[in-house]
């Protein structure tokens, strides 16, 4: 913890130097924070548009899971589907208008996908139920991916409100809900606090209906 | 209460008792039990009912899984493509003949359907469902749509995220409830409540739906339906829910008739009742039994004990009973039946009979006496009276006196007919045929027969006095006392013997008078008593210088009573002393009286052989005499020859005494006595007194010349002194002085007179020769 404190003071004395930035935490109703949400800042004043950078990004499938869980892209830019596993998958989105199927395939598929709409793209597995991955398509401004900690941080002046998307705010796992940013913990990040359904994270546990008859 | 009954009570309460008791705990023990299996077979089957539900469960997900997992029904779900979802629908309906299959939006809008039960458009009912279904990616639930009962499962359709719910169902149906009745044998009834329009499935006839269904299964412990409500259902009703959140508005009703259960045990109960009413019928004949064998020899006893208190002796007809202590009780009974009849018999014997001599008393012989005289028999009563019963008592001691009487009675009961015992020695006979005079004075003798007791002989005397009846009395009281007159008249008898006599009883009464007369005469001395002198005539000196004393007694009633009658009657009645006595004093009196007027009078009284007998009475005259100064020689005593006769022993005795005393002694009424010569030798007399009846016509009759003559030449061989008495006439006189008489005394000297007008009669013939008249 005195770590992580010191290389706080670090990072937010560079800060100071360097370039402008803001650190966003998300936390749940339970104060926890919220991993893989993606929040999204737009016309951010001074913020340096990344669109350019048009490298290749990958959701790779480990073990019959999406890795990472949720990928942040922006439009257009190519997305690979590398197969890690002995097994084939069949993945497949019917999140529309991005939709996509990649039919029973394993190793590097060397073909990417561009997703030309911004939105969410839930990703499955038409073989392994239990797969599930999320790609966010960003259409403008930053979008980050909350770290291990909850937080994101941005480059730039923080705007007064911000877009949120978590898996767990619907059922279907697309709902984005816009936060104001309005209160500072005591670290200095900005706080939002989300409420999640509990939903989607129970699919695969022990406790859920399917695996009553199974 | 009766033995019989009481025995019945007994015994048919213990077994109403024990029979309660058992009906009690066979109750107790038998709904215990019931409660228990009916409990545990309703539990048991709501069980069955749960898996039934539970495999149906089964197949519903498996439908519902393969259903959503095919990634062409997917595909139309997410491209919301409704003829490929219904298509799809209908496809894996067939597969497992389902009644229902439908895709709901997330929202809960029907998307598609195969049954009419969900429309398109149509919102899904429950919303909770809805959200249990999001929230737990499936749910099972049972409930109504439209006008039916579905058990149904919910599944999200995953791409992976839910995008739509998938509903398959099947319908609960008469055909199931028919399936879960033959499992459970039990009456199913279904019925929704709360959403929607109320639907009621169910096995039972409707018009026991309500009942039943509305029965607890607490009735086990009500008796009501035990007993009068064969058709009663006890019934379990419970949601089909598994306790992970499942979804529920039907209730399952399991109903079960009790009258399957309590069949049996009314059946025990009736059993058991049974073998009581039998039990109580055994007991009730039992106790019959019982109760005769000990209560008919008890009323038996009964009988003869009342039987005994009226007198009734008659041995009874006793059967031997059973048990030892009644048998005990009877033969006690029968003792003492016997023992009262031998004392009854012996008081009996003792109330009718004289117990000295075993005949019968006067009390008893009444009522013979009294049952013949009503009966108007004619018969005689004939009463024998020992004479000197009391001597014999004295001289032999009373055992012998009773001894004597019961050799008398002896003799009398061998007569026949019956007899009594009147009192002291007198017996009542009475014959059984009337004997005649004769036969009467022959019988008389007969027991007159000396007696021999032991080693003294007894010569009896017996007076026997007679009563003819029914003439002579008309009731028993006069009959007694019509015998007892006859028997006391008897004895003056010479036979004595003595009929009765029509007034017989009339002279007793006035003998009874003049004896409460004299009585009250000699006791008051009211001057009816009188004493008169008549005077004595010395034939040799021709002066009066002796009188003899003579009683007189003239009464207010009854006039005057002659001395020859009111004596005898005190001799008898035992007063004859007391009338000495007062002549006594009366005669000592006037010998004083003349003595005082100059004239030595010499004074004779007359005495009973009682008087001489009585020794004080005979020295009361002494102590008189000397208390007036009077010479014993101035008083002569006169005896009447037949007193001296009776008892010449005693007499004689008596009378030596008195001459010893200086009194002279004359032998009275001599000539009537037939004394024997032989005892004037030996008298201590001085005088005889020839009796008048010779004397009063001494001048006519020469018999009685004869007689005086020889009577005066006797006395003065003996040398005693003759007064002739009864003297008349001159002619009388003449003779006498002639034969040398020294006395005479009569009507021609003197009627007696009282002792004032003696003194004149006196002074009148001092000088009167009555010698020279005749010549």
């Amino acid at each position: 913890m005195k770590k992580t404190l010191k290389y706080l003071i670090v990072l937010s004395f560079l800060s100071g130097f360097a370039k402008a930035e803001f650190r966003v935490k998300l936390v749940d109703d339970g104060m926890k924070p919220v991993v893989n949400a993606v929040l999204t800042a737009q016309q951010i004043p001074g913020s340096i548009a990344s669109a350019d950078a048009m490298e290749a990004a990958i959701m790779d499938q480990i073990d019959r899971q999406f890795v990472p869980r949720v990928l942040v892209v922006n439009k257009n830019q190519p997305v690979l589907f590398p197969n890690s596993d002995q097994v084939r998958h069949h993945v497949y989105s019917f999140s529309r208008p991005n939709d996509f199927e990649i039919k029973l395939y394993s190793g590097v598929n060397d073909t990417p996908m561009r997703f030309e709409h911004s939105g969410i793209v839930v990703l499955g597995c038409n073989i392994h139920d239990q797969m599930l991955g999320y790609i966010y398509v960003s259409d403008a401004g930053q979008s980050v991916k909350t770290d291990s900690d909850g937080i994101a941080v941005f480059e730039g002046e923080p705007p007064s409100e911000i877009r949120v998307w978590h898996s767990r705010l619907s059922a279907t796992g697309t709902a984005e809900t816009t936060k104001e940013l309005a209160v500072h913990d005591s670290e200095g990040n900005w706080l939002i606090s989300l409420e999640l359904t509990p939903v989607a994270e129970k699919k695969s546990s022990s406790n859920s209906f399917r695996s009553r008859f199974k | 209460m009766t033995l019989n009954v009481r025995i019945f009570k007994l015994v048919g309460g213990l077994v109403c008792l024990s029979t309660t008791a058992i009906l009690l705990t066979v109750w107790l023990t038998t709904t215990e039990h019931l409660r228990s299996q009916v409990s545990k077979d309703l539990e048991v089957s709501q069980s069955v009912v749960e898996q039934v539900f539970e495999s149906r469960k089964g197949l519903l997900f498996s439908s519902a899984d393969v259903l959503t997992a095919d990634f062409g029904f997917k595909q139309a779900v997410a491209t919301n493509d409704r003829p490929t979802m219904e298509s799809a629908l209908v496809n894996h309906s067939q597969r497992i003949s389902s009644d229902l299959m439908a895709v709901l939006s997330l929202e809960g809008e029907t998307l598609a359907s195969s049954s009419n039960a969900l429309s398109v458009g149509q919102q899904f009912p429950i919303t909770g469902l809805i959200s249990q279904t999001l929230r737990d990616g499936g749910a099972i639930a049972t409930l109504t749509l439209g006008n039916s009962i579905y058990q149904i499962i919910l599944l999200t359709v995953d791409v992976p995220n839910p995008i739509a719910i998938a509903i398959v169902g099947f319908e609960v149906d008469a055909q199931l409830i028919d399936e879960l009745k033959a499992i459970t044998k039990l009456q199913i009834t279904m019925a929704s409540d709360g959403m929607g329009s109320p639907v009621v499935i169910s096995s039972l006839p409707e018009e026991q739906l309500e009942e039943a269904v509305s029965a607890s299964d607490m009735r086990i412990f009500e008796i009501a339906p035990l007993f009068f409500d064969s058709e009663a259902y006890v019934s379990r009703s419970f949601y089909m829910a598994d306790g992970s959140g499942e979804v529920s508005n039907v209730r399952i009703t399991l109903s079960e008739q009790l009258g399957f259960w309590f069949s049996s045990f009314n059946r025990l109960l009736i059993e058991i009742t049974m073998i009581a009413v039998l039990s109580i019928g055994l007991a009730l004949i039992l106790g019959l039994v019982f109760s005769r064998n000990l209560s008919r020899p008890l009323a038996n006893l009964a009988n003869l004990a009342k039987r005994i208190s009226i007198g009734d002796y008659r041995a009874g007809q006793y059967i031997e009973a059973k048990s030892r202590e009644i048998n005990e009780l009877a033969h006690a009974l029968f003792g003492m039946q016997k023992d009262i009849q031998e004392r009854e018999a012996e008081i009996q014997y003792q109330a009718k009979h004289d117990l000295t001599t075993h005949l019968y008393n006067r009390y008893e012989i009444s009522e013979i006496l009294t049952a013949k005289l009503t009966r108007s028999e004619h018969f005689q009563a004939i009463s024998f009276k020992m004479i000197g019963f009391r001597e014999v008592n004295n001289a032999f001691g009373y055992d012998c006196g009773d001894a004597c009487l019961n050799s008398l009675a002896e003799r009398i009961r061998g007569l026949g007919g019956n007899a009594a015992r009147l009192n002291g020695s007198e017996i009542l006979w009475i014959p059984e045929r009337s004997p005649d005079q004769n036969q009467l004075l022959a019988l008389k003798e007969s027991l007159e027969t000396p007696h021999v007791l032991e080693d003294i002989e007894i010569k009896l005397q017996i007076a026997v006095g007679l009563v003819s009846l029914p003439d002579d009395a008309e009731d028993t009281e006069s009959l007694f006392r019509h015998l007892s007159i006859a028997v006391e008249q008897a004895q003056q008898n010479a036979s004595l013997l003595q009929s009765y006599q029509k007034g017989m009883e009339q002279d007793y009464l006035k003998r009874l008078a003049i004896l409460r007369e004299l009585e009250e005469a000699l006791n008051n001395d009211n001057g009816e008593l009188d004493m008169f002198y008549q005077p004595k005539l010395d034939l040799h000196t021709g002066k009066v210088s002796k009188v003899e004393a003579l009683i007189r007694w003239n009464n207010k009633t009854l006039g005057f009573v002659p001395p020859d009658l009111f004596i005898p009657i005190a001799e008898k009645a035992g007063s004859i002393s007391e009338i000495t006595q007062w002549v006594f004093r009366r005669v000592v009196r006037d010998l004083k009286q003349w003595e005082e007027q100059g004239l030595a009078m010499t004074a004779a009284i007359n005495l009973s052989v009682h008087d001489v007998t009585h020794a004080p009475l005979m020295a009361s005259v002494d102590a008189l005499l000397r208390e007036a100064n009077i010479p014993a020689s101035r008083v002569e005593f006169e005896i009447t020859e037949s007193d001296l006769m009776e008892e010449p022993g005693k007499a004689i005795a008596q009378l030596t005494r008195l001459r010893e005393s200086g009194f002279s002694l004359a032998i009275d009424d001599f000539g009537t006595g037939y004394s024997s010569l032989s005892y004037l030798k030996t008298m201590p007399v001085s005088e005889l007194k020839i009796d008048k009846s010779f004397v009063l016509k001494l001048d006519q009759d020469e018999n009685d010349q004869t007689i005086v003559k020889t009577i005066i030449d006797l006395a003065q061989r003996f040398q005693l002194k003759v007064v002739a008495e009864g003297v008349e006439n001159p002619a009388a006189l003449n003779m006498l002085k002639l034969w040398g008489c020294d006395w005479i005394q009569g009507y021609h000297i003197s009627k007696p007179m009282r002792s004032d007008l003696l003194i004149d009669w006196l002074a009148e013939h001092e000088q009167h020769s009555w010698t020279e008249d005749t010549v």
